[in-house]
C-alpha cells in the first residue's frame, strides 16, 4: 500500500491511467456487468442514443416536410413551447384528468374491495369478473366509448331519454368531452385498485379490528383509524401505479374525441402527438417530449423515493 | 345470509354488472344484425355475419397475424435480456444498485409519446419505420424495465441457500443461474411473459407511429374503421371482441399474478 502511495506521488497522471484500466477491467470482470450487458446494450441504444439526439434535435427548427430547411435555433423552441397559451391549456387538461381519474377511481375501487373482502362466496368470481376491463386493448375500449356515448344511437343517450331526461352530446360538447374521456380511464384502470387493495386487506390482522369492537368504537372510527393506516403502504402502491398509468393516456382522447370539440379535450400527450405527426415539427416535437418526459418522471420519481416502494435487491 | 350480507352482494353485483356492462354490450353489438346496430335494442336472434365479414376480411387477418408475430416475438427476445438483468438486480453485487434500478423505472413511468418523434427520428434515418425490426425494437425497449422487476421479484424468491451450494460445487454465477434460478422460476417466467404478450398486443401509439401498411397491427386496423365510408359499428364491435378474447384467456389463465404484475412487482399474489 505505501509503495503505492510513493509511486502515485512520483508520476500521478500515469498512475491514474493505470487505476481506470484496473477498475474498468474489474466492472468488465464482474458477472454482474455481462448478465447486465445485454440489458446496458438496449437501453444505450434504444433509451440513450433517442434522448440524446432529441435534445439536440430539440435546438432545430426541423420539419419533416422540409428536411432540406434545417436550422439551428438554440432555445427557440422551448421558449415558443412555454410562450403558447396552447402548452399551459394542455397541461391544465392533463392535471384534471390525472386528478379526476385517480382520485375516483381510488374511492371507488376501496368501496369495493371493503365489500369483496367482507365476503366468502362467489369471491373468485368476483375478482375475475373485475378483472376483463384491464386486460382490453385501451383501442377497444376508446372505440367502445365512443360508439356509447354517441348522440343520436349511444346506449347512453337513449338510456337518459327513457327515464325522461335531455340527450347529452357528451363528445360534441366542449365542457363534457375532458370528462367522458375521464370515465373510460376509470372504467378500465378501477379494477387494478380493487385487486391491489383487495391483496392489501386481506393480510390485515385481525386482532385490532376486535380490540375496536370490544370499545365499542363505530364502524367509521374502526375504518379510519384502524383500517387507512395498516392499509397505507397498499394504497401508496395503488395510487401511485394509477398515477404513471394515467399520465401515459393517450388513446381515450386521441380516438375518442380527438383532442376536441377545438382543443377542449387537449392534454400534454396528445398536443405532443399532434405537433409531431400532425405537423411533423421535429423539433418543438423532441422539445415538447423531453418536458413531458421530465415532468412525469420528476413527479413519479419523487413519490418512489419518497414511499421508498421499489429497492433493488439484497447483495449476497 | 343475513340482511347485511345480502345487501354486500347485491351492491357487489350491481358493481359487476356496471364494470362488465360495456364489453358485454360491445359482444351484443357484433352478433347484430346490420339494421339493429344502432338500435339501443337488446339482442333478439344473435347473427353471425359480422364475424364471418371481419374473418374472411384479409387485411384483417393479416394484421392480426402481424400483431402476433410481433408480440411473441417482443417476449422472446425481452425475456431472456430481462432475466438476465433481473437476476444481477436480485442476486449480484454492484456499485450503485438503487439508481440504476431507479433509471429502469423513469423508462416505465415515461408516456410512450414522449419517446414518439426520438424513435421515429431512429428509425426512419435506419429505414426501419414499417418494418418488424423497428416496431419489434420499440416494444422489447418498453417492455424490458418491466421484465427486470417481475423477474427480480421472482428470483429473490428463491432460497439463496440452493444457489450457494451450487457456488460451493463449483458451478459459476451463470451455470448456476441456468441450471438452479431458471428452473425454480419458471412458473414466474411464464406469467412475466404472458403479461408482457397482453401488454404488446394491446400497444397502440408506436404501431400508428411505426407502422404504414406492411406491419400494421390490429390495433392501427381499427382505426381503418373510421374511413372516409359510412362507419361500420357492427363489424368493428366483432373485430373488437376477436382482439379482446386472447388478453382475457390469458388474463384469467393468471389472474393469481396479474395483480402483482400489473402493480410491478409490489403486491405479492394474494390468493
Amino acid at each position: 500500500m505505501s509503495s503505492q502511495t510513493d509511486y502515485q506521488l512520483t508520476s500521478l497522471p500515469n498512475n491514474k491511467l493505470v487505476k481506470k484500466r484496473r477498475s474498468f477491467s474489474r466492472i468488465v470482470k464482474n458477472p454482474a456487468f455481462l448478465f447486465l450487458l445485454p440489458t446496458i446494450i438496449v437501453f444505450v441504444l434504444l433509451g440513450v442514443y433517442p434522448t440524446v439526439s432529441a435534445i439536440w434535435t430539440s435546438l432545430l427548427s426541423y420539419n419533416l416536410t422540409e428536411p432540406s430547411n434545417v436550422e439551428f435555433v438554440f432555445l427557440q423552441n422551448y421558449i415558443s413551447i412555454f410562450k403558447e397559451g396552447r402548452f399551459w391549456i394542455a397541461l391544465w387538461h392533463s392535471a384534471q384528468f390525472v386528478v379526476t381519474g385517480v382520485g375516483l377511481s381510488f374511492v371507488i375501487g376501496l368501496f369495493i374491495a371493503m365489500l369483496l373482502n367482507k365476503i366468502t362466496r362467489f369471491k373468485t368470481f368476483y375478482q375475475v369478473g373485475f378483472l376483463i376491463p384491464m386486460v382490453i386493448s385501451p383501442t377497444v375500449a376508446a372505440y367502445n366509448f365512443k360508439f356509447m356515448y354517441n348522440y343520436n344511437f349511444g346506449i347512453f343517450n337513449s338510456l337518459l331519454e327513457k327515464v325522461g331526461l335531455e340527450r347529452i352530446d357528451f363528445l360534441g360538447n366542449s365542457a363534457t368531452a375532458l370528462w367522458a374521456t375521464v370515465v373510460i380511464d376509470i372504467w378500465q384502470w378501477t379494477p387494478l385498485v380493487i385487486l391491489i387493495l383487495l391483496a392489501g386487506l386481506e393480510t390485515l390482522p385481525k386482532e385490532p379490528y376486535e380490540a375496536a369492537l370490544i370499545d365499542g368504537a363505530s364502524p367509521l372510527k374502526t375504518f379510519f383509524s384502524i383500517t387507512i393506516p395498516l392499509l397505507k403502504p397498499f394504497i401508496i402502491i395503488a395510487i401511485l401505479i394509477r398515477l404513471m398509468d394515467s399520465l401515459k393516456v393517450y388513446e381515450y382522447i386521441q380516438l375518442v374525441t380527438a383532442s376536441g370539440p377545438g382543443t377542449s379535450s387537449e392534454t400534454l400527450n396528445t398536443y405532443l402527438a399532434t405537433v409531431g405527426f400532425n405537423w411533423f415539427e421535429m423539433g418543438s416535437g423532441s422539445a415538447l417530449g423531453l418536458i413531458a418526459l421530465n415532468i412525469t418522471s420528476l413527479l413519479s420519481l419523487f413519490l418512489v423515493k419518497k414511499t421508498n416502494m421499489f429497492k433493488a435487491g439484497e447483495e449476497h | 345470509m343475513t340482511l347485511k350480507k345480502t345487501s354486500i352482494y347485491i351492491i357487489l353485483t350491481v358493481c359487476l354488472i356496471i364494470s362488465v356492462f360495456p364489453f358485454f354490450w360491445l359482444v351484443l353489438t357484433s352478433l347484430k344484425p346490420g339494421n339493429e346496430v344502432l338500435e339501443p335494442t337488446f339482442l333478439i336472434m344473435p347473427i353471425f355475419d359480422n364475424y364471418v365479414n371481419v374473418l374472411t376480411d384479409a387485411k384483417f387477418l393479416n394484421r392480426l397475424g402481424n400483431s402476433f408475430f410481433i408480440s411473441i416475438m417482443t417476449v422472446i427476445i425481452t425475456v431472456p435480456i430481462g432475466c438476465l438483468g433481473g437476476y444481477a438486480f436480485a442476486r449480484l453485487r454492484f456499485k450503485k444498485k438503487d439508481n440504476y434500478f431507479f433509471m429502469l423505472l423513469t423508462t416505465r413511468m415515461a408516456p410512450p409519446v414522449a419517446f414518439g418523434v426520438p424513435f421515429y427520428l431512429l428509425l426512419s434515418n435506419n429505414h426501419l419505420v414499417d418494418t418488424y425490426t423497428g416496431l419489434i425494437s420499440a416494444y422489447v425497449f418498453m417492455n424490458l424495465a418491466f421484465c427486470i422487476w417481475l423477474t427480480r421479484g421472482f428470483f429473490e424468491e428463491i432460497p439463496y441457500e440452493l444457489e450457494e451450494a451450487a457456488y460451493m460445487d463449483g458451478c459459476s454465477k451463470l451455470t448456476s443461474f441456468i441450471r438452479i434460478t431458471i428452473p425454480l422460476s419458471v412458473g414466474g417466467i411464464i406469467t412475466t411473459s404472458i403479461l408482457m404478450f397482453i401488454i404488446t398486443w394491446n400497444e397502440f401509439f408506436f404501431a400508428s407511429i411505426l407502422t404504414r401498411n406492411e406491419v400494421a397491427t390490429f390495433t392501427v386496423h381499427l382505426t381503418t374503421f373510421f374511413g372516409s365510408r359510412r362507419i361500420d359499428w357492427g363489424e368493428l364491435a366483432a373485430a373488437s371482441t376477436i382482439v379482446s378474447i386472447i388478453p382475457i384467456i390469458f388474463a384469467i389463465m393468471t389472474r393469481k399474478f396479474i395483480v402483482r404484475g400489473f402493480s410491478l412487482g409490489a403486491v405479492k399474489n394474494s390468493k
